[in-house]
């Protein structure tokens, strides 16, 4: 009897101390192990990506049952081996929801409404292990894809339906069509990971649970354009994918799958160039300046990379997952990938899960798949146990979906319908408590720092947005405040340069459209005063109360009775510790 | 541009380190950009030093002052700014009276906010010395630091 245990060794599960688990499981299988040989029972550990259910994480699979394990400690390790021993479950260390456990993997709720392709190989393989990618389809993408001339390879791209993955949702096909019949001896493939997004993770996790499948999309991308030589851009926020991606791409070269004549068809290397931390830099033209070595600024296009890209020479970038879809695509076929998505789009939607969601992590569901399945079927609906308010999807140049909209498919034309955008599928769950305004000024600072700064609208633009929007919340505003905002939206986003700037607009447009009454809370009601956990408990405020609207035991925190407060502001005044705040 | 200064352009950025990855390699070294190392640099490649000052400021790894021994890095992206990351922020403050961007007088510490480091499903997170902490809250903050004062010994409160 053999048992294999998958424990995650990605960055998140690590951060929750997965290496320690596995450290103290492999001491004490070694200090048991006679025990083990005594009844015949085999055990292998495995350091495997990213299983998926960040959130609880540490995560193990024990194997041949599929038996999911989730928030260990290095103290469960005794009960773990205790139950190999004994062939039992550690019914303890089950997910387990609603009072519920579950022991198999594909029981869980979080994995059974899931159809994972891209991820298939994630949290199942060693990341590092050729032959096990190989054994688990590696390469049979690239193999069928080489029977095929590069022609045949571009039509059945643009037959699978594959949209780019980055945000934009261009056709991959007709990208390649561009590359491969520009007029140059040199040409360019770039592999953009360079995951700005706050809220999306799933580059980082595939580069670092299943790198081959992307470097394979790759060389697929390689044979059909014609393109020599490749580069990964790699975030520097990522050391762990920007270090197994550099390892993959040298086992690859040592065994003939990188380099010159590749199965005799085709000659590819790439290089891995680290981002230096900048939001901007995930923009096609920024993108190239920055493998330049210069700083990343858009430039207008036209002319598109596929004429002009590094160097002057033709180049085509694409995203991660795009390039692992495409390693999909040819193993299983054109028809197979577009049958998974909608009319207009193909394959499946990798999304990533954060807020207030019980269960957080990656996911990957079929395109079109409603919103409300992937937020209260897989992820268990609100962690805090309030009503969830609305979804903010696609990253800051995305935009938002209130709860009365949650039947919507997520797919790139019904999100762009209601002015949202599926982006890089990052997706942060608000609820009732989270101000949509706050949410709003958030990403308008992050933008005002990240804007390059070369054209006056993003610049200047975003700055006044982010005043106005302070304005509001901070009461001072007035109904004029909210046409200038919407003037200046539009101004910014019809002028600015690149698609941060004209990007920048839609969430407030988005907050707009949905969240008018939290604008308007703002402008024309009264201001709400509450008391937060720095308050020592002085009982100063309590004392200038002229409506005795504040209670509290000396030395404990206080609170405001909103009954009875009058909004006149007196505690806010007199507090000294900055326990007060306006709302 | 003729065939053969293409062919040396492509050759120059493939095998040779640009002048971003030099940067990089020395901010990861000293933990900021010396403006010796930059002057030093200027020369030998021959570049503006007001080029490499554009670079330095254009991208957020690079630093121009030195940091504290410990580098307390926040997330601020988005799943840890609506998980309360301003927690722990104020946190650091209170134990350590050092706001964003500034270093302990002992050099010991310094707060940085970071942009997303990828692990929003357990945020708010932040990275000390390139190791990550999740699921973390004011109280978890304060505990980890004081826990980093004490394996260094006599760090005095300022």
């Amino acid at each position: 009897m053999k048992y294999t245990l998958r424990i995650c060794g990605a960055t998140a599960c690590r951060a929750s101390d997965s290496l320690a688990v596995m450290d103290k499981l492999k001491q004490l299988i070694e200090e048991r192990k006679q025990e083990f040989s005594d009844k015949g029972i085999d055990v292998e550990i495995k350091e495997v990506g990213c299983i998926g259910l960040c959130g609880k994480g540490p995560l193990m699979v024990v194997e041949p049952c599929s038996i999911l394990y989730t928030n260990l400690k290095v103290k469960d390790v005794e009960t773990i081996v205790d139950s190999l021993l004994n062939h039992r479950v550690a019914e303890n260390l089950l997910y387990k929801r609603d009072n519920q456990s579950f022991e198999k993997i594909n029981d869980v709720p979080y994995y059974k409404y899931q159809d994972r392709f891209l991820l298939r190989r994630c949290g199942v393989i060693e990341p590092l292990s050729l032959r096990e990618y190989i054994e688990n389809d590696g390469f049979k993408g690239l193999k069928r894809a080489l029977e095929l001339n590069p022609e045949e390879v571009i039509n059945e791209l643009l037959k699978s339906k594959l949209r780019g993955r980055g945000g934009a949702g261009f056709p991959t096909g007709l990208k390649w069509k561009f590359l491969r019949q520009a007029q140059s001896d040199v040409k360019f493939l770039v592999c953009n990971a360079d995951e700005g997004d706050p809220g999306a993770f799933m580059d980082r996790s595939l580069l670092e649970s299943d790198p081959f499948a992307v470097i394979e999309g790759m060389l697929i991308g390689a044979y059909a354009t014609g393109a020599k030589k490749g580069f990964i851009y790699v975030r520097e926020e990522y050391p762990l994918a920007s270090q197994r991606i550099k390892q993959a791409i040298k086992i690859l070269r040592e065994n003939g799958y990188l380099g010159e004549n590749i199965f005799n068809k085709v000659s590819f290397d790439i290089k891995v160039v680290e981002g230096a931390g900048a939001f901007v830099c995930g923009e096609e033209t920024a993108l190239i300046k920055s493998i330049e070595g210069k700083r990343g600024q858009p430039r207008v296009r036209p002319p598109y990379p596929a004429e002009r890209g590094i160097l002057g020479k033709p180049t085509n970038i694409n995203n991660v997952k795009t390039y692992a879809s495409v390693t999909l695509i040819f193993e299983k076929g054109a028809e197979f990938f577009a049958n998974l998505g909608t009319e207009n789009s193909g394959g499946t939607v990798v999304l990533c899960l954060s807020g207030d969601l019980e269960d957080t992590g990656i996911i990957e569901v079929k395109m079109g798949t409603p919103l409300k399945t992937v937020l209260y079927d897989i992820a268990g609906g609100s962690r805090s146990k309030k009503e969830l308010k609305a979804v903010q999807i696609g990253g800051p140049l995305g935009g938002l979906v209130p709860k009365e909209l949650f039947d919507i498919a997520l797919d790139y034309d019904s999100l762009k319908e209601i002015g949202s955008m599926l982006g890089s599928g990052g997706l942060i769950a608000l609820n009732q408590d989270d101000s949509i305004l706050k949410l709003v000024s958030f990403f308008l600072d992050f933008l005002r720092l990240e804007s390059c700064g070369q054209c006056t609208p993003c610049r200047e633009g975003v700055v006044q947005l982010k005043k106005i929007i302070d304005r509001i919340i901070n009461h001072n505003a007035n109904y004029e405040d909210l046409d200038l905002l919407n003037k200046l939206s539009d101004y910014v986003k019809n002028n600015s340069l690149c698609g941060l700037g004209q990007g920048t607009p839609n969430v407030i447009e988005s907050s707009l459209r949905f969240f008018i009454n939290e604008y308007e809370q703002k402008i024309s009601g009264p201001v709400i005063y509450t008391i937060t956990d720095a308050c020592i408990g002085c009982h100063v405020c309590a004392m200038n109360c002229p409506v005795q609207a504040i209670e509290g035991q000396p030395k404990e925190k206080h609170f405001i009775d909103q009954s009875k407060c009058i909004h006149c502001g007196k505690c806010f005044e007199v507090c000294k510790f900055n326990a007060i705040t306006k709302d | 541009m003729d065939l053969k200064e293409d062919i040396e352009n492509l050759d120059e950025l493939f095998n040779k380190v640009s002048i971003l990855e030099e940067l990089s390699q020395v901010n990861k070294k000293y933990g900021y950009l010396p403006e010796k190392v930059l002057r030093q640099i200027s020369f030998e490649r021959n570049i503006p030093l007001s080029k490499l000052y554009g670079l330095a400021t254009f991208y957020n790894q690079f630093k121009l002052e030195a940091s504290g021994k410990y580098v307390i890095e926040v997330c601020e992206g988005t799943a840890c700014h609506i998980n309360h990351s301003s927690e722990l922020k104020r946190a650091v403050k209170d134990v350590l009276k050092i706001d964003v961007n500034q270093t302990t007088k002992d050099k010991l510490f310094t707060l940085r906010e970071v942009r997303c480091l990828g692990v929003c499903a357990m945020a708010p997170v932040c990275r000390i010395n390139n190791k990550i902490y999740g699921n973390l809250n004011y109280n978890k903050m304060k505990a980890l630091i004081k826990e980093i004062m004490k394996s260094e010994g006599n760090h005095k409160q300022e």
